[in-house]
């Protein structure tokens, strides 16, 4: 892969490789961080992304991966759990509410099982196709959809069980 | 969109069985105002992911190394001029004060030699005085 591809190919996801940085790193900061520590990887060692299946696919396996060294390292036990200006839209009433709910859906997300969460993150924020995700998971189609599934599912209970609480 | 059929989209959904197109038109009628009552618990779920898909990243990538390089030898660069400069000043204002110190010494000079001139002006004045005292001692041999 030569500079030119790289660019081309790998160079528009790095925000969603910031996004799904942030959805296991939390704070802005530290997903920056490693956004910025996987792309002098795979810079690095351009020439040999071509040996993989989808260099995309390759590139979100290597944030994941990062993101989880990341969290089970010393540093990040310092890792503030802090929300986190995510961008404002035009409704203001919902906008204000949403910033806490955003923080209660993530925490909620952090409690499932890592695929189910990668999965969940890259159809329902990303919004991938089901061939691509199954492309990034390296798994089929039918697998991606049961997981999937069962993600939604989970955060579906998990959600009624808190707005219930909130509620009596 | 009325509610059996959001209903019915939310069944799917959960399922894993639903389009891009289907959830797409689920996340407008959650952001929309008027969501029935029994839905409210969800439009957390789907605001938050339509709010959690605009993040974008900020700032700048450093992708090569040569621009790494670049930046930490614009830096050392910086540090030397300014590490030349501080020195440069220094010398400059030192060397300034030895121009003021050498003019204070020669004036210091100049005023030590005026004063060695009174001295020894005042010296042979007072060698001309013993030859007053020898006219008193003369004098008093005749006038007693």
């Amino acid at each position: 892969m030569d500079q030119r591809e790289f660019l081309d190919i790998i160079l528009p996801i790095k925000d969603s490789l910031y996004r799904l940085a942030k959805s296991y790193l939390i704070s802005n900061d530290e997903a920056q961080d490693a956004v910025q520590e996987v792309f002098l990887k795979l810079w690095k060692n351009k020439e040999s992304i071509n040996n993989y299946n989808s260099p995309k696919a390759f590139a979100f396996t290597m944030t994941k991966n990062y993101c989880l060294d990341r969290l089970k390292s010393k540093q990040a036990s310092n890792l503030k759990i802090v929300h986190v200006n995510f961008k404002n839209r035009t409704n203001l009433d919902k906008d204000i509410e949403a910033k806490d709910e955003v923080s209660i859906l993530f925490t909620l997300m952090q409690k499932l099982p890592e695929q189910q969460k990668l999965i969940l993150h890259l159809r329902d924020v990303e919004q991938y196709e089901f061939s691509e995700i199954a492309k990034i998971t390296n798994s089929s189609q039918a697998n991606v959809r049961v997981t999937l599934s069962r993600a939604r599912k989970k955060i579906k209970e998990l959600l009624l069980k808190q707005y219930n609480h909130g509620v009596q | 969109m009325e509610y059996s059929k959001i209903k019915d989209l939310l069944d799917l959904y959960f399922k894993g069985n639903t389009t891009l197109d289907q959830e797409t038109s689920l996340r407008a009628y959650f952001y929309s105002e008027d969501v029935d009552d029994s839905l409210k618990p969800y439009t957390v779920l789907f605001n938050t992911f339509d709010k959690a898909a605009q993040d974008v990243f900020e700032g700048s990538l450093l992708i090569s190394e040569k621009a790494r390089f670049n930046q930490k030898w614009w830096l050392k660069l910086a540090a030397v001029m300014i590490s030349i400069i501080g020195v440069a000043g220094f010398m400059y204002s030192a060397n300034s004060k030895a121009i003021q110190e050498r003019e204070a010494l020669a004036a210091l000079k100049q005023s030590k030699d005026a004063m060695y001139l009174m001295a020894s002006q005042f010296n042979k004045a007072a060698q001309r005085l013993s030859l007053v005292d020898e006219f008193q001692v003369n004098k008093n041999k005749y006038l007693k």
